[in-house]
């Protein structure tokens, strides 16, 4: 007989591992698009492939130390390596990658809403709305559940454009391989360093029977890299190097299908970035949960609010500042990993 | 303070007579008797028990011990006499009071110091009918009646096992009435179970009108917009949840069963899915599904289409709208939310008129009302065909309470679709598919078994050959969940 309440804390573990992979994909998907994309072009997809391996081997690293000290978090193996004080620095630097994430993805959806449907409303008001609607919908188990939910649906609405812009795909906007020349192809590695780093979050949920959590939270990402190629494929390389605002970055996809399929689009990524802040919000509220063991109820709230006010600031200037930070992102987690390793490998040592 | 009955026949006549009104409550009977040579009073209320029983099978075996010598135990001795009623001891004033409204006779006696009532309850009731809110074309067409004992019968009929536990209780605090917990023991979840009772416990009110008042004192969220309980007036329904680990609750003049918990899954089954072939099953589960989807988004995106996106739109479709739209005062979304008013309206006016003359109101004034307001240039004529698309399809949501919830989610659709567009639509179907996913029943996830994930059999969305439902829903207890071991059709070579 299996217990109930463990078959029920693994289902809501499964959902949200579901939200953590999307969040991945989101945040690969936006910083290739927005970040990489406009720098080098047609390299994008295997400029975004190398970007990834930083991310990868981080996270494998971070998977070795869960190993060797026989934790199935990285909150557990933190406290493991580290003692208390160990928990509280990892607890601070995911709240800090998860804040900048969560900035990102508002700054998108926001730029989205006002530049690229053509609603009527200016950013504040529109982050108003999209903030009270996600205000709304901040249950600690629902948008997992709703995601977890949601998965096929939006599954099938990426398949249906896949197979819309399939026709359009020709094999000569593949070159130049190298993109706009090898400078610009080192910007965009650079820019990209840490694409991976959302990987990470996977291991901060326990492990779920016969599901492996990075094999299955990479699967979402190779699909956001695979949506990248098609673009790369279908859009001139000029094109491709011509969007510099970010408005225009993101609103590239939507450019080049056909009118119906454009509102797909733009609706399958709003709703997609829409899962992923709140979960960026869930999390780092989760985080900060973590070694305190008790915080106000409006806590996740506030932290919303806060993303939401930075929209206030000058927009352009904003996603400037976020360019800087961004690919500085996976330094804290690999600085931790490389400790965790250190104080793994001589715990076992002296055992 | 209860207010215990004395030895005394004349203490306890004025009592009864001043709690049961009898100067002025006519119905109320007393008959003053001999028994064992001493003073006796029947108390009875007319209309709640049979009067023919209660002369043959009560009064006259009493009558018949008037001069009868007086026995060791006067309780025992009438319990022997009146051999064809049960009787049940009351100790207190409440207690008899209660008894003679519930319909049974209560016979006080001179020097006894408790009352006691026999059972003679026979009530005015509707007959067994065919449900009206859910009608089936291949399942049983046997619905509950207001009486709580028929609708347990009819249950019970189906199944015919002991475990079929039903606990009779009552709700209300000061006019209290009749309730029945039903499960299936050792098929029901004893955490569920015990959620329920302490939940009935914790019910303050002075009465409970009706079961969709209960439901509301009971639900998790009463204030979120969907049911968290299935109310069902099929007997065939209520016992194939009662297998399926589910608990009913029957209450008492009301002809619908409570079934909690439940997901919103259940809310879009009916019968027929089971009865029907599984091939015919899953086919109208998808229709209805169709139905689902275009009472909610339908009438949203038309609005959200033409006043935001016309690009999206074929140009022949656009430049028809646009052409017809020159010539009506009102604006698309104004139009737009005027027609559902007007469409609930039809409804609402329909459910409310005699039967006879319902369907023809409806036909009548959604065919003559919508042509003339196109001919008047009221509005346009491919608005009309969505609402009514999109009204077809809230009716086919076999839910009475989730239509209305989905009728309300159309206008606030249509709303979202008027101000930001598809977009805005989009933000709102998320937040409303995380809230949810958010709502519980009875504690258990309302889109379970699709979110969060939990073992079922092909149930859901898709209905599965009867022979593979093998497993009861995850509501049930842990240890029953297997229905039967082995292959259902043994006598089918391909299964063994």
């Amino acid at each position: 007989m299996t217990n109930p309440m463990a078959v029920r804390r693994q289902a809501e573990q499964c959902a949200r591992l579901t939200l953590i992979r999307l969040l991945c994909a989101v945040s690969v998907w936006r910083t290739v698009i927005t970040r990489i994309l406009p720098l080098c072009g047609a390299a994008a997809w295997w400029t975004a492939l190398i970007c990834l391996l930083p991310g990868l081997l981080t996270a494998a690293l971070l998977r070795l130390i869960l190993h060797l000290t026989q934790c199935s978090t990285l909150a557990e193996a933190a406290r493991a390596c580290g003692g208390r004080l160990g928990a509280v620095i990892l607890s601070l630097s995911l709240i800090v990658l998860l804040t900048v994430e969560g900035i990102s993805s508002v700054t998108a959806l926001i730029t989205l809403f006002t530049e690229g449907v053509g609603t009527r409303g200016t950013q504040f008001s529109l982050a108003v709305l999209t903030g009270v609607f996600l205000l709304f919908s901040l249950h600690r188990e629902g948008l997992a559940r709703a995601a977890f939910l949601m998965r096929w649906g939006l599954l099938a609405a990426f398949l249906v454009l896949i197979a819309a812009v399939l026709p359009s795909v020709h094999l000569d906007s593949a070159f130049p391989l190298h993109g706009e020349g090898e400078a610009s192809v080192q910007s965009a590695l650079s820019a990209g360093m840490s694409l991976g780093w959302p990987l990470a979050l996977l291991l901060t949920v326990p492990p779920t029977a016969g599901e492996r959590r990075l094999r299955s939270g990479i699967l979402p990402v190779f699909l956001a890299l695979g949506a990248v190629l098609l673009l790369t494929l279908t859009v001139p390389h000029e094109r491709l190097v011509q969007s510099q605002e970010l408005a225009e970055c993101l609103l590239l996809p939507a450019r080049y299908t056909g009118n119906a399929l454009r509102v797909l689009t733009l609706s399958l990524l709003m709703l997609s970035f829409f899962l992923s802040i709140g979960a960026a919000v869930q999390l780092a509220t989760a985080q900060l949960l973590l070694p305190w063991r008790s915080a106000p109820a409006w806590l996740p709230h506030a932290l919303l609010a806060a993303l939401f006010l930075t929209q206030t600031a000058d927009i352009p200037l904003l996603w400037r500042l976020l360019g800087r930070i961004e690919p500085w992102l996976l330094a804290p987690l690999l600085g931790l990993g490389l400790l965790g390793l250190l104080s793994a490998l001589i715990r076992r040592n002296r055992i | 303070m209860p207010q215990p009955i004395t030895s005394s026949i004349r203490c306890s006549r004025e009592a009864m007579d001043a709690a049961l009104h009898r100067r002025i409550n006519p119905d109320m009977h007393v008959r003053h008797l001999q028994v064992y040579g001493r003073e006796a009073s029947l108390y009875y209320a007319e209309g709640l028990c049979s009067i023919d029983f209660l002369q043959h099978y009560v009064l006259a075996p009493l009558t018949a011990l008037r001069d009868a010598p007086l026995p060791g135990d006067v309780a025992d001795g009438l319990k022997k006499t009146v051999c064809n009623a049960d009787m049940l001891a009351a100790n207190t004033m409440e207690e008899a009071v209660s008894q003679v409204l519930t319909g049974r006779a209560v016979v006080f006696v001179d020097g006894m110091d408790s009352a006691q009532g026999f059972d003679v309850r026979m009530f005015v009731r509707r007959g067994i009918a065919p449900p009206m809110t859910e009608q089936v074309v291949l399942g049983p067409h046997e619905g509950f009646n207001e009486s709580l004992r028929d609708c347990i019968t009819l249950i019970r009929r189906i199944l015919p096992t002991p475990d079929l536990i039903g606990e009779m209780q009552t709700v209300g605090l000061q006019y209290p009435r009749g309730l029945c917990v039903m499960y299936l023991k050792g098929v029901a979840d004893q955490s569920s179970l015990q959620r329920v009772k302490e939940r009935l416990a914790g019910v303050r009110t002075d009465h409970v009108l009706s079961v969709g008042a209960l439901q509301q004192l009971l639900e998790d969220r009463p204030y979120a917009l969907l049911p968290q309980c299935i109310l069902t007036e099929r007997p065939d329904r209520a016992a194939s949840m009662l297998l399926e680990g589910q608990i009913v609750l029957l209450l008492d003049g009301s002809s619908q069963a409570l079934v909690l918990p439940a997901s919103i899954w259940h809310l879009l089954h009916t019968p027929d899915d089971a009865s029907a072939r599984f091939q015919y099953g899953t086919f109208m589960r998808l229709i209805r599904l169709l139905g689902l989807l275009c009472a909610l988004l339908l009438p949203g995106l038309f609005v959200a289409f033409v006043t935001f996106h016309p690009e999206a739109l074929p140009v022949t479709l656009l430049t028809s709208i646009l052409e017809s739209q020159a010539s009506v005062p009102f604006s698309i979304p104004v139009e737009a939310i005027a027609m559902l008013v007007m469409f609930n309206l039809i409804g609402e006016a329909a459910t409310r008129v005699p039967s006879v003359v319902g369907s023809t109101l409806g036909t009548v004034s959604g065919l003559i009302l919508g042509q003339a307001a196109v001919e008047a240039h009221l509005v346009h004529p491919l608005l009309l065909i969505v609402v009514a698309v999109a009204s077809l399809g809230s009716y086919a949501v076999p839910d009475y309470s989730l239509g209305i919830a989905l009728r309300i989610g159309q206008l606030l659709m249509v709303l979202a679709g008027c101000v930001f567009g598809v977009y805005g639509m989009v933000l709102f179907l998320a937040a409303g598919t995380v809230r949810l996913c958010s709502l519980t029943s009875l504690g258990s996830p309302y889109a379970a078994p699709l979110s969060p994930p939990r073992a079922h059999n092909p149930d859901g969305l898709v209905r599965g050959p009867v022979w593979l439902q093998r497993w009861r829903t995850w509501l049930a207890a842990a240890d029953d969940r297997l229905r039967i071991g082995g292959p259902m059709r043994r006598w089918d070579r391909r299964e063994r």
